[in-house]
């Protein structure tokens, strides 16, 4: 006795109705599923084996520390109640954060802070000596006159130098 | 705290409340019955800018000499220390910002977003006009009004050649435009640091005609409809300031020929350049009168610039017996007149009283009384040059610190900093207060004012840190030595010969003594680092260090005086070896130290070798040496083979015979 038999199932979908309604019914072409597991993997590194991952302070605590060992990377008032411009300062601060990692080419050790106060934006961040100063310097002057005129408001630039990239690790995993 | 409060922001608060005594006390009104009710006395309103508080605020915050310039980053490894450093860290951030700005003006369709309201001009590229661009009058005006001169230039062009109708007026403006700027753009406000470092004419001698003749500013003013008075002035006006004085004075002639008026400012302007129209301090006097007459019958009012110029045209025949008896006729008139002396008009008054080959002149002193504790703000360009003026007249003419004390005080009250002018004079400004201190004041005072300026607001230059190694080898204030050589290594100072040459003369006046271990050891670390500096700088630089016989010398004794007596010794060798690293030889003196320590440490190699280098240099001592050597340690063969064979005799021979016939 086939389903077909079934005067409610038209013969040619048979098929087609079993692999969708049949329960329990595995067929060649379907997909494999598991049950869900529910795993957080934002923001997390995972251990090596010779335990040689470096990892600042930052890259150390996950994302569920922020507001507890860690604070935010950027700063503004757009989720706050009638806060404006949400999406456009989420993009701005990609930009930012893009140009100047570009711009100080493998200089940054931290991640690009971003800070918005009143029509400025503050950025900082902890940068390697590894170029003179005066070039720190012409790199300074571009970064805020180029972003202001980008952004069109006043930019700032708080860097902060260290002088070997291995002082800003915390631990190794 | 009130106390602390300084000065300043005290009148900044009192402003800010008006007529309301700070310290007022609180009266409660309702003591007296309705009857008598007290006269509340409402006062009126002060208007206030929008930046009022934060100009109060900011009053009471000074500069921070603790800590580098505001413009620089707030980081060890990013401030600057040199005045090397402070200048290139200063101009590489602004070359930074040129080249951001060249970058949005080339890519000008790359800008083009507004998402700020208002609009803010500031931020968008700046607008090239072309030929096919639709210009008018009012482009012409907006041009002019942002002081963009060669867009202005190029926008009348295109007027020109599309023949746009551009009225009286317009022209005029554009006149006057083209006569201030002499056609050519003026340095960007934007760059400041550029500005600030620009090198202010201090000297009057590069007066240069750069006026252009026939250029478009006379092309304009022919082309007027009717040239009239404003016209005339305009062109008189620019041409003076660019030192085109021929045609400026003929033009004049042109106007009082024609029966012209012309204004205050074109009077000004042709006083201020009548020296360079006659020869002879009498002819040029008398050429000034003429002027000064001739504005009074034509009724036109003098006013600052008027005798701003006058003063100008005083100093420059300053070397006139009558000069100084007319400069000071001069400001009683104006002063009659009503007109305040500005800052400039005090300097001309110093340029021409306070001479080099000439009487002491106190008139400083009068000039402060007058001026003390008051706020200045720009009036004439040559405002700038005052303090660097009067503090040079307080150290080289009057060598008085109190009236530099003064001086310093003026600077610092109220915006009256900002009148210091560029780099260049605020250097030199606290170089003469640097030296004058160093000449008059105790050695802990001046180290005091060392330590506050240094190295944040003022880093001395070579020629100032010389004056003060010699005076703290007169005052043999050598515990300041120290951290004087760190700071010179900072400064890189250390490959200048002079100033090492001053180290190590200081550096032999110290007596090493049971108390001051410490100091005898930073200074043998000091000399050592010196040596260590020098032999490491390469063969072929440009300014390399060669050592000096006296050089050398100081070096030794220092190193054997202090303690180091195996470096001196390592110094010695290496000069045995290469003579010729020194210019000249080591002083006698310095080889007797040697000589001596050696034979203490029983060391005959050592003595041996300073021997045959005396004898080298040419000492007549030598002999006497080597017999103290002989006498005193015992030497092998070898070294009595040397000894012989440079002093020719054999002086241990000499030595044992004259003990064989003596005992």
């Amino acid at each position: 006795m086939s389903l077909s038999h079934f005067k409610h199932i038209p013969k040619a979908w048979t098929n087609q109705w079993l692999l969708r309604n049949a329960v329990g019914l595995q067929s060649t072409c379907g997909l494999h599923t598991t049950p869900a597991a529910c795993k957080v993997q934002s923001g997390r590194y995972k251990v090596t084996t010779d335990r040689s991952r470096p990892l600042t302070y930052e890259m150390a605590n996950q994302p569920c520390q922020i507001a507890h060992r860690k604070s935010w990377n950027t700063w503004n008032t757009t989720s706050l109640l009638d806060g404006q411009r949400e999406p456009e300062t989420v993009v701005e601060d990609i930009f930012i954060r893009k140009f100047m990692n570009g711009t100080w080419h493998d200089l940054f050790v931290s991640e690009v802070i971003i800070k918005r106060q009143h029509n400025m934006i503050r950025i900082a961040g902890i940068v390697q000596q590894r170029i003179a100063a005066r070039k720190m310097y012409f790199l300074i002057g571009y970064c805020e006159e180029l972003l202001s005129y980008w952004l069109k408001c006043p930019v700032k630039l708080e860097i902060q130098t260290v002088t070997d990239k291995k002082s800003v690790i915390y631990k190794y995993i | 705290m009130a106390g602390a409060i300084p000065r300043c922001s005290v009148r900044h608060l009192q402003r800010l409340f008006g007529s309301c005594s700070i310290s007022a006390p609180v009266r409660s009104v309702r003591t007296s019955s309705c009857n008598r009710a007290e006269e509340i006395v409402i006062p009126n309103r002060i208007p206030r800018s929008s930046t009022d508080i934060l100009e109060a605020l900011a009053s009471t915050v000074g500069r921070d000499s603790s800590g580098p310039h505001y413009k620089y980053s707030d980081d060890p490894y990013l401030t600057p220390a040199s005045n090397v450093a402070k200048r290139s860290f200063s101009l590489s951030k602004e070359s930074g910002r040129k080249a951001a700005r060249w970058i949005r003006d080339k890519h000008s369709d790359l800008f083009t977003h507004r998402p700020e309201d208002p609009f803010i001009e500031a931020f968008y590229p700046k607008i090239s006009f072309t030929d096919e661009s639709d210009v008018s009058e009012d482009t012409l005006r907006e041009l002019m009004q942002k002081c963009m001169v060669s867009d202005a230039i190029q926008v009348y062009q295109i007027c020109k050649t599309k023949g746009v109708e551009l009225s009286d007026s317009v022209r005029q403006e554009l006149l006057e435009f083209l006569g201030y700027y002499n056609c050519e753009d003026a340095l960007d406000e934007d760059w400041v640091e550029e500005r600030w470092y620009r090198q202010g004419i201090m000297s009057r001698d590069r007066i240069r005609n750069t006026w252009k003749d026939h250029g478009l500013a006379e092309e304009l003013f022919k082309s007027l409809s009717h040239q009239g008075s404003p016209a005339y002035c305009a062109l008189i006006r620019g041409m003076t300031r660019y030192y085109q004085v021929d045609r400026a004075w003929q033009m004049y002639q042109e106007t009082l020929e024609k029966g012209i008026p012309l204004d205050t400012e074109t009077y000004n302007s042709l006083i201020r350049v009548a020296s360079l129209m006659r020869e002879g301090s009498d002819l040029r006097w008398k050429l000034v009168k003429e002027i000064l007459t001739a504005m009074s019958e034509a009724g036109v009012r003098p006013n600052l610039g008027t005798l701003n110029s006058t003063l100008e045209s005083l100093s420059q025949i300053a070397s006139w017996r009558q000069t100084k008896n007319l400069s000071l006729q001069v400001m009683a008139e104006f002063n009659r007149l009503g007109i305040q002396a500005s800052l400039a008009s005090y300097y001309f008054l110093l340029i021409i009283h306070c001479r080099e080959r000439g009487p002491i002149s106190h008139i400083l002193i009068d000039i402060m009384n007058h001026i003390a504790d008051k706020e200045f703000s720009i009036q004439d360009p040559k405002d700038t040059f005052f303090f660097v003026t009067a503090m040079d007249v307080c150290r080289n003419h009057l060598h008085s610190k109190e009236l530099a004390k003064r001086v310093d005080d003026l600077l610092h009250t109220g915006n009256n900093y900002m009148l210091i002018g560029d780099s260049y004079k605020e250097s030199i400004y606290y170089r003469h207060y640097f030296a004058l201190s160093c000449s008059t004041d105790t050695v802990d005072q001046f180290m005091e004012l060392y330590n506050e300026l240094v190295p944040h607001i003022y880093t001395p230059e070579p020629g100032v840190m010389e004056e003060l190694l010699k005076a703290l080898k007169v005052h043999e204030a050598l515990e300041y030595l120290p951290q004087l050589w760190s700071d010179m290594i900072v400064f890189d100072h250390t490959s200048r010969e002079k100033l090492l040459m001053s180290v190590l003369s200081a550096m032999t006046c110290h007596q090493p003594s049971e108390d001051n271990t410490k100091l005898t050891e930073q200074l043998a670390t000091i000399a050592w680092d010196l040596w260590t500096r020098v032999q490491r700088m390469e063969e072929d630089r440009r300014n390399k260090i060669t050592w000096s016989g006296p050089m050398i010398g100081d070096l030794l004794t220092t190193l054997v005086r202090c303690g180091e007596y195996s470096k001196g010794v390592e110094v010695m060798q290496k000069i045995s070896a290469d003579p010729h690293i020194v210019l000249g030889s080591a002083t006698v003196d310095s080889l007797q130290t040697l000589l001596d320590a050696a034979i203490g440490n029983d060391e005959a190699d050592t003595g041996v070798m300073v021997v045959v280098y005396a004898v080298d240099a040419g000492h007549q001592e030598a002999a006497d040496m080597a017999k103290k050597l002989g006498s005193s340690l015992t030497l092998n063969a070898e070294h009595r083979a040397k000894l012989t064979s440079v002093l020719g005799i054999d002086i241990i021979a000499d030595l044992k015979e004259k003990e064989i016939s003596e005992s």
